[in-house]
């Protein structure tokens, strides 16, 4: 199931970047939000999405400021100086929105995963594990100029797909 | 002809870029109206004369489903078409959207050229290019 859901992200991301933002990509290595993202970064950004469905838990996405304001800018076709904080934290959120939806119809197209409406959380609370976790997944993304990371926090798994 | 779009999502991104496309695309529009939630676009809906509504699924409040409801309640309206534009794209919850009176669907991530022929197939343009749901080329955002 964790190499499958995995997989499921990976294609996800590359979706979601390919389709709307054109920004080329390459997958880390790297494991755990510590050492992929400096932990004492200032103005990174995050969000979290709660799902429910054959298996419940949370997407979260870690994306430095750096790059969400060049992206929305692309995304929105204007420049960046004209860009509001709302602006840059919906775009934030339209990306954790269509990687999970893409992700879980990646996964398994017969199933419905009901998708919370995503919120932007503090880096702390986003690093921190939910004590009711039983797995979770991380994967890491290099771009051009920077860097971005994702990450899945299964709290509940109904059936072992 | 210039048709009357009403867009609905909570995302003031994703409203601009669906308006972006819908303009790029050479559709003939007339009034383009927004709303960032359901209650709003069923304001918008009671007042003006529209061709074709597109709403998200996934909003706070009421969701694009309930929102289809409600404008299915309203006689001058429950005729218009309506796209659903989702991330959620299961093979029941497109049963649903169809139960429910959802006239078409655009999942997201889309490509431009998917709203434009989305549009023409519901308005009987001719120039309609087939299904672009999973196409993923030509596109240039």
């Amino acid at each position: 199931m964790k190499e499958k859901l995995k997989r499921a992200m990976m294609d996800a991301i590359s979706n979601v970047f390919e389709t709307m933002f054109f920004l080329p990509m390459e997958f880390s290595q790297l494991t755990g939000i510590e050492n992929f993202l400096r932990v004492e970064e200032k103005g990174v950004l995050t969000c979290i999405l709660d799902f429910n469905g054959p298996f419940s838990g949370k997407v979260v996405l870690f994306i430095p400021a750096v790059l969400a304001i060049p992206l929305t800018a692309d995304f929105m076709g204007v420049e960046s100086d004209t860009l509001s904080k709302d602006h840059v934290t919906g775009t934030v959120k339209e990306i954790v929105n269509m990687i999970a939806g893409s992700m879980f119809i990646n996964y398994d197209d017969k199933s419905v995963f009901d998708l919370a409406i995503p919120k932007m959380a503090t880096f702390e609370k986003a690093c921190k594990e939910d004590p009711a976790s039983k797995e979770s997944l991380f994967l890491g993304v290099k771009t051009p100029d920077s860097k971005f990371a994702l990450k899945i926090e299964l709290t509940h798994i109904l059936s072992d797909n | 002809m210039a048709y009357n779009i009403l867009i609905v999502d909570d995302s003031s991104p994703m409203r601009m870029v669906i308006k972006k496309n819908i303009k790029a695309s050479g559709f003939k529009t007339g009034k383009i109206f927004e709303a960032a939630n359901g209650m709003d676009a069923l304001d918008i809906v009671k007042k003006e004369w529209l061709d074709i509504i597109m709403t998200d699924f996934n909003m706070p409040g009421m969701n694009g489903l309930e929102l289809v409801r409600e404008i299915k309640k309203i006689d001058t309206a429950k005729d218009i078409p309506i796209i659903m534009i989702t991330t959620e794209g299961s093979q029941e919850r497109l049963k649903e959207f169809t139960a429910q009176g959802v006239t078409d669907y655009i999942k997201k991530p889309f490509v431009p050229r998917t709203i434009k022929a989305k549009m023409n197939n519901l308005l009987g343009e001719s120039d309609y290019e087939g299904e672009t749901e999973e196409s993923d080329d030509g596109c240039d955002f």
